[in-house]
């Protein structure tokens, strides 16, 4: 087991170098320059140059890449071209806040996926199940950022039960009431965002499930449908869910950029968006480098859990 | 009971969530909009933050926001050209137009409490005139910087390298003056933020910084103009658009900027609407390297309607003013007496003709995701199709547009539509029509025009000034190298309880010159 952990680790490596050098590559390739986004109209070509040769950025693109890179590998991500920020202590102050929204978000929307997921399959064909499979259906083709501004509109504008904008009302840092005030409308918005498609896996495993050769044989020696269902049916389908809980780490950092940029809510996603429009490449890499390392961490998780709810499962060929 | 084991957590924990979230609505259901009672506090709502909040090479409209609520400059430029003395008693330019003299107030203070002197405003000149802290260009005469130096604590002269009639403004304008004995060991001032962030002598301190969600200041006690009215000061980080017009409706949000499509929901809500001028240029742009016939470019411009193009863009006459020249039409020196191009399709068939040009094609570069630019293209399009002329059309970013503008002769482009405020100066102007200068997007050269940017520039006297660059415009446009649509006005929402706008002045780029003088109704 530790040596599988320890081989998948080391697979790591290329892939999160496979990916910032085609990132990086690619912004490189942009029809822009990336100076323009530190310098004025009003700027000499002199003073332009100057910039230029500050950031490295008269530099080789190869170059360029590599000096990027070593500053990485010593746990240096940089600086933001526009703002000369320090992107780690940027990205630490925004993470958090991120978290503190998807988080609770996410596991809301588990919980009311597997409670409705199941209890659709369980009914399958009635009017219960045709209801929760079609607000799934709704779910999934709803925009999050339109049903943010209907959530906005209703109540924030119609209703003025919540504040619209950011985490907190300034100067109220730390005050608990507060911040739910600010969390309810972005945080609804994520579990309707969330739901549906866990809602709609809970739903199709649970209905194969109760098709099971298992299934017909417990009833053969009489056992009633609740048992049935709470003691096999139930666990079969719950084993997948907690490898979700793996894949679901990178939503942590990058799942709420559009909703974050709605509500004006202080985390990665508006950190990240102003990055794109200003080309702020070393935000842009260190968010994708995070994001990346973060999907391929999330998958090993996701594997590892999946051993371990399950002990008939065994990897790496050691048995 | 294993059905309970199951069921019973997650029953627990959707429970605990609905209790959660109606506990919140309920401690959230009394508050009232407080439309009618002082709060003490002002809400400005802003799109980004701030690039830099470094007073030395500061640039950008949030962080020159920001400099000018915290700190102050020796006097400004007034949208009529007449120079306001903030820290500055007297500003005496010497005859030879080679020194200006500035004499400060008597018993400034910075927000510390330690006098402001002319040491201070010696430092802070001397290190903004250092080209590699990044903001120098406007301190720079030809290839030499203009010099400061203190000759008694309320006294300091600025020596010219040579003549310069922007000088004045250059010298007075956008320039803050920072505390030397707060910056004094400083070594490196192209930083973005300078450590510690809060000492000035502008009408408030900021006391506060949460990056990417607000900034917030008091009134500062040390203030030598009138006290702020409103004690405290939020500027409020938002960048959805939608969200801010929500936040203004509810009062959630006391001011920002809007755009014009969403005044008419706004002004239903209640709000103050105030249009005002930045001395923006709104143009269509050629690339002269690529239309080198100045026939053919007039026969297009011929081909438009300034009109049409504006009330489409703009969407009412109340929210934009048309322009002719390359200067706005706010601007002192702006002049009327130039070819205008009014819509005329016999000119443009005539001059087709004889520049031997039929089955014209142009490619018009524009930024996509900009409607006001979406709309021009598209009506650029259409009436210089009743021309004849056939327009292309290419929506893309717009840090793309000018990348690709500026290969010249080698670009995909023949014509872009930009925008741009360059101040009052119209010497300011010369880096985008001067030959070979650095933002010359349109590859425009012509000696005449040239020489008159020299003369203009050295001209001290303010009405043969005038004439110069009342002929420049007229060279340039007779040149056809942009069709300037019009001065698309900044729109201002404002709650109804916030008075006080028009003695805190509208303008460009800080949105107010003194915040401070808003008061609450």
């Amino acid at each position: 087991m530790l040596a599988y952990i320890g081989r998948r680790l080391l697979q790591v490596i290329p892939m999160l170098l496979a990916v910032t050098f085609v990132v990086f590559f690619l912004i490189h390739l942009a029809p822009y320059d990336v100076v323009d986004a530190v310098t004025t109209p009003n700027m000499s070509a002199e003073t332009v140059e100057i910039v230029r040769q500050r950031y490295g950025l008269d530099q080789p693109f190869l170059v360029q890449y590599g000096l990027w890179l070593g500053n990485v590998l010593q746990g240096d991500l940089g600086y933001s071209l526009v703002s000369r920020h320090s992107i780690a202590d940027d990205l630490l102050i925004r993470i958090p806040n991120t978290v503190i929204l998807v988080a609770p978000s996410y596991i809301a929307a588990l919980i009311l996926a597997l409670v409705l997921g199941l209890w659709a399959g369980s009914r399958k064909g009635t009017w219960i199940d045709r209801m929760i499979d079609g607000l799934a259906g709704i779910g999934i083709a709803t925009p999050a950022f339109w049903f943010a501004l209907l959530v906005i509109y209703v109540f924030g504008y119609q209703l003025r039960w919540f504040p619209i904008i950011g985490m907190h009302s300034v100067g109220k840092q730390g005050d608990p009431i507060d911040f739910l005030r600010h969390f309810v409308m972005p945080s609804l918005v994520l579990i309707v965002a969330f739901f549906p498609e866990i809602a709609r896996y809970v739903r199709s495993a649970t209905i194969s499930q109760l098709s099971q050769d298992y299934v017909l044989v417990q009833r053969g020696f009489g056992a009633s449908r609740r048992e049935i269902f709470s003691r096999h049916v139930s666990r079969n389908v719950m084993l997948p869910i907690i490898t979700q809980l793996g894949l679901a780490l990178p939503i942590l950092v990058t799942g709420a950029i559009v909703i974050e940029s709605i509500f004006g809510w202080p985390g990665v996603g508006p950190y990240f968006l102003t990055a794109t429009k200003s080309l702020d490449y070393p935000v842009i890499l260190a968010v994708l480098l995070l994001s990346a390392f973060l999907v391929i961490i999330g998958n090993l998780i996701a594997d590892i859990l999946y051993v371990v709810a399950d002990p008939r499962i065994r990897i790496g060929g050691r048995a | 009971m294993p059905k309970r084991r199951l069921f019973a957590p997650l029953g627990l924990l959707v429970a605990g969530a609905l209790a959660l979230s109606a506990c919140a609505a309920g401690g959230a259901a009394p508050e009232e909009s407080s439309a009618t009672e002082a709060t003490g506090e002002l809400s400005y709502v802003i799109a980004s933050d701030p690039s830099s909040l470094n007073p030395i090479n500061v640039s950008d409209r949030w962080g020159l926001t920001v400099t000018n609520i915290v700190y102050s400059p020796l006097a400004r430029i007034e949208g009529d050209g007449t120079v306001v003395n903030e820290l500055a008693e007297s500003i005496e330019p010497a005859e030879d137009g080679l020194s200006v003299t500035v004499t400060l107030k008597d018993g400034l203070l910075w927000s510390d409490g330690e006098p402001l002197t002319a040491d201070d405003v010696v430092f802070t000149y001397t290190n903004k005139a250092v080209r590699e802290n990044g903001n120098a260009d406007l301190l720079w005469v030809g290839d030499q910087p203009i010099t400061a130096a203190a000759t008694d604590d309320r006294t300091v002269v600025f020596t010219l390298p040579s003549i310069s009639a922007a000088a004045l403004s250059n010298i007075a304008t956008e320039t803050y003056i920072i505390p030397e004995h707060i910056y004094g060991d400083v070594t490196d001032f192209s930083v973005t933020e300078l450590d510690p962030l809060a000492v000035g002598s502008g009408p408030y301190v900021l006391t506060d910084y949460q990056r990417g969600q607000y900034l917030t200041f008091e009134a500062n006690e040390n203030y030598y103009g009138e006290a702020p009215n409103i004690p405290k000061l939020t500027l409020q980080i938002v960048s959805n658009a939608d969200t801010v017009k929500t936040a203004l409706q509810t009062g959630e949000a006391d001011a920002s900027f809007v755009t014009p499509d969403q005044i008419s929901e706004l002004e239903g809500a209640g709000l103050d609407i105030y249009p005002y001028a930045e001395g923006r240029v709104a143009y269509l742009g050629l690339n002269l390297a690529k239309i080198t016939d100045p026939k053919v470019r007039q026969a297009l411009f011929f081909a438009l309607d300034r009109d049409e193009i504006s009330n489409g863009a703009f969407l009412s006459e109340e929210y934009f003013q048309p322009a002719y020249t390359i200067l706005p039409p706010s601007n002192p020196f702006a002049t009327e007496d130039v070819e205008k191009y009014d819509q005329d399709l016999d000119a443009s068939a005539a001059l087709l003709k004889e520049a031997g040009v039929s089955d014209l094609t142009i490619t018009l570069a524009y930024a996509g995701a900009d409607p006001a630019q979406t709309t021009q293209a598209t009506l650029i399009q259409q009436q210089a199709k009743a021309a004849g002329i056939t327009v292309e059309l290419a929506g893309v970013e717009p840090a793309a547009v000018y990348a690709e503008i500026e290969k010249g002769a080698d670009s995909q482009y023949d014509a872009f539509l930009g925008g741009y405020i360059m101040g009052q100066d119209p010497d300011a102007y010369s880096l985008l029509y001067r030959t070979g200068a650095s933002a010359n997007y349109f590859q425009y050269s012509n000696s005449a025009t040239d020489a008159l940017f020299d003369a203009g520039a050295v001209e001290l006297d303010q009405d043969a000034r005038k004439a110069v660059y009342a002929d420049l415009q007229k060279q340039i446009a007779e040149d056809a190298v942009i069709f300037p649509f019009a001065d698309s006005l900044k729109i201002l929402a404002v709650n109804p309880r916030i008075g006080g706008v028009e003695d805190a002045r509208t303008v460009p780029i800080y949105t107010f010159e003194n915040f401070g003088l808003l008061t609450e109704r």
